[in-house]
């Protein structure tokens, strides 16, 4: 049922389109919202409450109120009254069994109503213990409002978008409109948000003022971040002004039957008359403080008005609406009954001021209008409009009527006697009560319920609004999907110069800080067999690389590392460990001397940014006459190694690589493969090996070379998988797995690092306390007896007690045995001791091997 | 001192007539992407850290001053080691991709840097750029090995906006 | 059952202050109400204030995201959540006020090969002092959470699972509130809206304190104030290790069930929840600058859902109600700071950091204990503030990331 078509309606009447509620179609025109259309269709009951299921229809028709929350293709708690009508749309009724008109749920109203005060859950099930998971299941089935598909996927696209402007208005009520065309006529850049409420913002744009609507300020956040909920799109603003014009909210009379279907706001029954030609109802009660407009709106729509309160002019004392199986049927008006089926209500009207309190402003009572006003904005944001306090609002609550509820807030179905009883329990500020009796904490945010809670909280505690006070404004301002929030949600990865080759080659690949690396490419035994037997080839591009340079370079690296470096000839490479200020380990890698003032340094994957943010600390922090670079992108570096890299290595480049020429831990420049490379003679995986670093864009001719030439000599790319295989074999640690945030190199097995005899270093003072106390554990490597191999993380065990930890553990083929390393008590640390290993819920017994696994000399390293 | 030339790609040379094939980092992902975006990233590129006064030949490197004491210089790629040595800058050639992409809309998907205020240094599609502006037209020089990464990201925000 | 419609004061009103008590309690949180109720039940200590700059209940006790579990790292912080955990679920009873404790299970999710290690460790550690917790595979969690994203299409596939089926939620505002009620039915009294601003010593021993209600003598005074904990023993002189940062969290709207299980992700930085009121309750890490200030962020709104999608893309539209910070006091070790200071008298339950919530009623219990006998409890022995002079801390740190 249409009235005719109204001035400035929203429906476009040539645009008819269908979409379902609860199955059956419903007819709306373009321009309807899904709530316009189906009050359009006769429809009156809209949800059923939080709490009593009692059924709710239209009430603010500004998304405002719990009142029309659905359903709608799927997402829970949309707000219908401002939901555009989309054709082929699926509308759901939310929290009801069976139908919103017969729900099985409303028994709890019924019957249960009386029977659950304000904590009552704390009060009960609390005997026997074991019932109560029970009981739990069935509260938990009660609670709640949307549902969300159990299993669904993302079915939208959300995009983020960054935007400037020189003002932002937020809300185009009249002070917004006004505020931006002055901006606009300064010759300000001017965007205005608006939610798409407001009708009078044609012919803006001919102002050079960006209207952007139906869009939804989310919050005013630090440093002026304003993000807008625009559909499909995040627009986050920052602006050098921001206008705050959100108006005020029509705040709803306290009486007896205040939650009726057919009891509105003025704001809910203008939009129904003038944007969607709807008749509100057949006959009207007005009860107000402005009740000319309403009555306009009322009799435009053809509504008999049976009854006009104007409450500016004599208040009265008792209300009391009643109804029929929830539906307003009359309103009783201090003696007087009038039969009705509308009853249009308001107290006044109140700031919406969220957003300024968000931004910083102090929320303060005006007792001349009754109104919570916002004072002292923070600079840069000001209030346009009715926000700043130009409305006011008259008392709002009525008295009792034996056996009716008034409810004050409608979100979670909380009456008058809630909080009185909350307040007789000794809940007596404001904060107690609303976290006791959760006023204020529903969907609607306190929009219309904050005034009539705290005027009820001033009466019952014989205070008034002012020493009462507001609670904290939380954002969000209106609610948003975590879909928007998210946005497209990439997060940020590093990929080698070599991925495309890895990926070739069918390599599992696996994360290493932001890096992705490669696992193994499928069998991880027979890579290490390549590296022992003939020649394997791994990416190593991940290394941090740092070159330190400068005339105090070496003095620079002394004071950092407790290694010496001062004695590190140029040509020639060091193991390093750098350590904390508390001496424990940070991070490992090495260090060579490209020229007297030039250092190379690597670092692990993971530890190259904290290790460069570390080094330019303590470079400002000294001042010294050093200039470190990160060249970790720029250089790409493949490892070689096993007995036949040297065969391989001499086939693509002229340098002498003879053992002679270029011995273990050397430092070479020299082109190979025509690429110009840096060299490092170590060997990490134990075997002859020769780390080749080289510009990033050269590395995959280097590599498919590498592969090419070394095919006769079995050569073989190896994974992480391998490489932690055969660097166990070695005793070789690694940084974070082996070693945690408390490890320090003396007790890690690396005492020959910390040089307590230097004149200081980074950590020295802890480590000279570390060797004086003696240590508490101390990391060894160890052999299981059998050929089970522990998880890592399995537990040494001591008289039943967890008393060490296992960090690595794998089967060697190579060695045939099971073997790890192990943090135990010093006393179980020599060789030969006998330790037990906590291996799915038994102990198997272990010994304790001091020296490396395999090849102890080093002879296969060095050769 | 050595000359750090194991930085510089451009000193590759021919082994038995094959020269080493260059990669630019963007090279496999642009691969198909049309011709809306353009690889920069075989480009000279050096860093100074320090105040850059020497007035360079006029026309040849593009000088671009992104802090009192930090300077991007953009030239050819051959020149990138002589004129390193010449200004005592680092040859970053090898570090950063560049990609120059045009249209405001499509950065203000990717970033939240002030537009009007180029170039400047900033998060774009979440990776920190040097970024430069020429009309409608945005250069961006960021770490290479986030090459796929940053390709990806401005791709899907190019299908966000058809 | 008559109790529950009869209206009964749950705490006397505010009275004046006393000019002496026995214990002053600064803090009226979870551990300062605690510690006030255990010195009255177990130690008959009843001439106890507890002494509130805001509302009972105002700071970490109620803006922490409840969750109660024992699967620490450390057989110490193991040993010790345990028996927090045992109080906890006799606490309802106890108190005579129903907690709405929830033990539906915590999975700790490892998208990593050092996760996974973490996670061996942590449930090993755990069965040998008996506390339940174990590693399940895929199949396992797929079960416990059907909901949860397994596939291998995301960006941080899931490998396995740290299982805890003691693990719970609780509502926490109830906690404050029981405590609160039996403490003040056991004769302490409780002083919201009273600051203290100053501590009085003498000869290296507390002698009372000083408010803005007036002065108060007294013998001991124990800090239990979270995130203003530097700024309370400042007022005594003793400097603790610690800084504070914020934690942020949020609720959406209520749904109808979805999730039946806790699960945390460190790689995600987040950690999910459904409470009984049906809201999905997402708390992230510790933010990594230092602050008093409890400002929400918007980045952690946009990071938190992005992660949340990754594990839950049907909450694609579920919408965020509110959002809230609190303050996290963090020690060098990631483990608490609890009992004697080197001024006598003066106790701290401070360095909390992200889970204090879960320890109240044992530090209530241990604190107490200390008070009345002079002795420091054995289980909380290695807590002393001691450690940080005799380097022999208890690092929680490799398991703290995000371990709610």
């Amino acid at each position: 049922m249409r009235l005719p078509a109204q001035p400035g309606e929203r429906l476009d009447r040539t645009r008819p389109l269908t979409f379902t509620f609860e199955g059956a179609t419903v007819e709306a025109f373009e321009g309807d919202t899904i709530a316009s259309a189906l009050y359009a269709g006769g429809r009156r009951v809209f949800s059923r409450s939080f709490k009593y299921h009692r059924p709710r229809g239209l009430l603010c028709c500004t998304g405002s109120c719990p009142n029309c929350l659905m359903q709608v293709d799927g997402a829970p708690g949309i707000r219908a009254c401002i939901e555009p009508a989309r054709a082929g749309a699926v509308v759901r009724a939310q929290n009801v069994l069976g139908s919103l008109d017969r729900d099985a749920l409303a028994v709890i109203g019924k019957i249960g109503g009386p029977f659950t005060p304000v904590g009552f859950y704390y009060r009960t099930m609390i005997r026997p213990r074991w019932a109560w998971p029970y009981y739990e299941k069935v509260l938990r089935n009660l609670a709640g409002l949307g549902r969300v598909d159990r299993h669904g996927r993302r079915t939208r696209r959300f995009d983020t978008e960054h935007r400037r402007t020189q003002v932002l208005v937020i809300g185009g009520s009249e002070g917004g409109v006004t505020a931006a065309r002055a901006a606009a006529a300064a010759g300000e850049q001017v965007v205005l948000v608006d939610e798409g409420l407001s009708l009078e913002l044609g012919g803006l744009d001919e102002l050079g003022i960006e209207v952007v609507a139906p869009a939804r300020a989310i919050g005013i956040y630090e440093g002026g971040l304003v993000p807008v909920d625009a559909g499909n799109v995040l627009l986050r603003f920052r602006a050098e002004r921001i206008v705050v014009a959100t108006g005020s909210l029509d705040q709803p009379l306290v009486f007896p039957g205040n939650d009726l279907v057919g009891v509105m706001l003025p704001n809910g029954i203008r939009r129904l008359v003038r944007e969607w030609a709807l008749r509100p109802g057949e006959r009207a009660v007005v009860i107000a403080p402005a009740v000319e407009p309403i009555v306009d709106d009322l009799r435009a729509a053809g509504t008999e008005v049976a009854r006009v309160f104007d409450l500016n002019e004599r208040p009265p004392k008792e209300i009391v609406a009643r109804g029929r199986k929830g539906r307003l049927a009359s309103v009783r008006v201090d003696g007087e009954t009038v039969a009705c089926d509308l009853l249009v209500m308001s107290s006044g009207r109140q700031p919406a001021y969220s957003l300024l309190a968000q931004a910083g402003a102090r929320i303060e009572y005006d007792a001349a209008t009754g109104i919570f006003v916002p004072r002292d904005l923070p600079a840069n944001v000001e209030a346009a409009g009715s926000v700043a306090g130009t409305s006011h609002a008259v008392p709002n609550l009525f008295p009792a009527s034996a056996g009716k509820r008034r409810f004050v807030c409608l979100c979670e179905d909380v009456t008058t006697k809630d909080v009185r009883r909350a307040i007789a329990e000794g809940f007596d500020s404001l904060e107690l009560a609303k976290r006791y009796t959760t006023v204020t904490m529903g969907p609607c945010q306190g929009r219309l319920c904050h005034l009539a809670s705290v005027r009820l909280y001033a009466r019952e505690t014989g205070s008034d609004e002012a020493a009462i006070g507001t609670t904290t404004a939380r954002p969000p301002w209106s609610p948003v999907t975590l879909g928007l929030l998210a946005g497209r949600g990439h997060e940020p990865v590093k990929h080698t110069s070599l991925h495309r080759r890895h990926e070739e080659l069918g390599a599992r690949m696996m994360w290493a800080g932001a890096w992705r690396r490669v696992h193994s490419y499928g069998d991880p035994a027979e890579e290490t067999r390549a590296v022992h037997r003939a020649v394997g080839v791994i990416d190593v591009s991940t290394l941090g690389k740092l070159v330190v340079s400068g005339p105090d370079a070496v003095a620079f690296l002394e004071r950092l590392y407790p290694n010496r470096f001062v004695d590190l000839k140029p040509g020639r490479i060091r193991y390093g460990v750098l350590g904390t200020d508390a001496g424990r380990i940070m991070d490992d890698g090495t260090i060579g001397r490209l020229s007297e003032q030039q250092l190379y340094v690597t670092t692990t994957s993971t530890g190259a940014e904290a290790v460069l943010e570390w080094f330019e600390w303590w470079n400002a922090v000294w001042r010294m006459d050093v200039e470190i670079v990160d060249v970790t992108g720029a250089l790409a570096a493949v490892n070689v190694a096993g007995p036949n890299a040297r065969e391989l290595l001499g086939r693509l480049t002229e340098l002498d690589v003879s053992p002679d020429g270029f011995r273990y831990l050397d430092l070479k420049e020299a082109p190979v493969a025509g690429t110009p490379c840096l060299l490092l003679r170590i060997g990490f995986v134990g075997e002859l090996g020769y780390e080749i670093h080289c510009p990033s864009p050269l590395a995959e001719h280097l590599w498919d070379t590498l592969l090419e030439r070394g095919a006769d000599l079995g050569v073989r790319p190896f994974g992480l998988e391998a490489q932690r295989i055969l660097r166990l074999e070695k005793q070789h640690i690694i940084v974070g797995q082996d070693t945690d945030s408390e490890s320090n190199a003396i007790d890690a097995g690396m005492p020959w690092i910390v040089k307590l005899d230097k004149e200081d270093f980074v950590g020295k003072w802890a480590l000279e306390h570390l060797q004086e106390r003696g240590p508490r554990e101390r990391l060894v490597g160890f052999e299981l007896d059998g050929a089970a191999v522990p998880a890592e993380g399995s537990q040494v065990v001591v008289a039943g007690r967890p008393a060490g930890r296992v960090t690595s553990a794998r089967w060697s083929d190579e060695l045939q045995r099971s073997i790890g390393l192990a943090w135990v008590p010093p006393a179980l640390a020599e060789e030969g001791s006998r330790l037990e290993i906590r291996l799915n819920g038994s102990l198997q017994p272990a010994v304790v091997r001091a020296r490396p696994f395999f090849d102890p000399e080093g002879t296969r390293l060095r050769s | 001192m050595s000359d750090l030339a194991f930085l510089s790609p451009s000193l590759a040379s021919a082994v038995d007539g094959v020269s080493p094939r260059y990669r630019s980092p963007l090279e496999h992902a642009l691969a198909g992407a049309g011709d809306a975006l353009r690889d920069l990233s075989t480009l000279g590129k050096l860093e100074v850290r320090r105040e850059l006064d020497a007035a360079l030949e006029a026309g040849a490197p593009e000088v671009v001053r992104i802090a009192p004491n930090r300077t991007l210089v953009l030239c050819e790629a051959e020149a990138a080691p002589a004129l390193a040595a010449q200004l005592g800058a680092v040859d970053v050639s090898a570090a950063l991709a560049g990609l120059a992409l045009s249209g405001e809309r499509l950065m203000r998907r990717l970033t939240d840097l002030d537009l009007d205020g180029l170039p400047a240094m900033g998060a774009v599609a979440g990776i920190q750029c040097t970024v430069l502006r020429d009309e409608d037209e945005f250069r961006l020089f960021f770490a290479q090995e986030y090459g796929d990464h940053v390709a990806a990201v401005v791709l899907d925000a190019m299908a966000g906006l058809r | 059952m008559k109790d529950i419609f009869r209206t009964r004061r749950m705490w006397r009103p505010r009275g004046e202050l006393k000019r002496r008590y026995d214990v002053v309690v600064v803090g009226g949180g979870a551990h300062g109400l605690a510690t006030a109720y255990y010195l009255a039940r177990n130690h008959g200590i009843t001439d106890v204030a507890v002494l509130e700059k805001s509302y009972i209940g105002s700071g970490a006790a109620g803006r922490n995201t409840t969750i109660i579990r024992s699967n620490y790292r450390t057989p110490e912080g193991a040993a010790f959540y345990q028996q927090s955990v045992e109080l906890y679920k006799g606490l309802s009873r106890e108190l005579d006020f129903n907690l709405l404790f929830s033990q539906l299970g915590h999975l700790t999710l490892a998208h990593s090969d050092r996760a996974l290690i973490t996670a061996t460790e942590r449930a090993e550690v755990n069965q040998l002092l008996g506390i339940e917790s174990r590693l399940v595979g895929l199949d396992e969690i797929a079960k416990l959470c059907p909901e949860l994203d397994l596939s291998t299409e995301v960006t941080w596939p899931v490998l396995g699972a740290l299982y805890h089926p003691p693990g719970g939620i609780i509502r926490h505002d109830a906690v404050v509130w029981g405590l609160a009620r039996s403490a003040d039915r056991r004769g302490v009294e409780i002083h919201p809206y009273t600051e203290v601003t100053g501590i009085e010593r003498a000869n290296g021993r507390v002698t009372g304190v000083r408010t803005n209600r007036g002065e108060i003598a007294c013998d001991a005074v124990v800090s239990a104030t979270a995130g203003w904990s530097t700024l309370v023993a400042d007022l005594a002189g003793v400097p603790l290790p610690i800084t504070t940062h914020i934690l942020q969290a949020f609720v959406t709207e209520p749904l109808k069930p979805f999730l039946d299980v806790i699960i945390v992700s460190s790689q995600m930085h987040v950690y999910v929840s459904q409470t009984d009121r049906g809201e999905i309750l997402i708390g992230a890490e510790i933010e990594p600058y230092t602050t008093y200030r409890g400002t929400s962020t918007f980045p952690f709104l946009e990071y938190s859902a992005r992660h949340v999608l990754e594990l839950f893309p049907q909450l694609e539209s579920a919408r965020v109600l509110r959002q809230w910070t609190g303050l996290c006091d963090i020690s060098p070790d990631f483990s608490p700071i609890l009992g004697v200071t080197e001024v006598a008298g003066f106790l701290v339950s401070a360095g909390w950091g992200t889970y204090g919530f879960k320890a109240a009623p044992i530090v209530g219990t241990t604190l107490a204990e200390l008070v009345a006998t002079k002795r420091t409890p054995a289980l909380i022995a290695p807590f002393a503030l001691e450690r940080f002079s005799t380097d022999t801390l208890v690092s929680e740190l490799a398991a703290a990331a995000v371990s709610h």
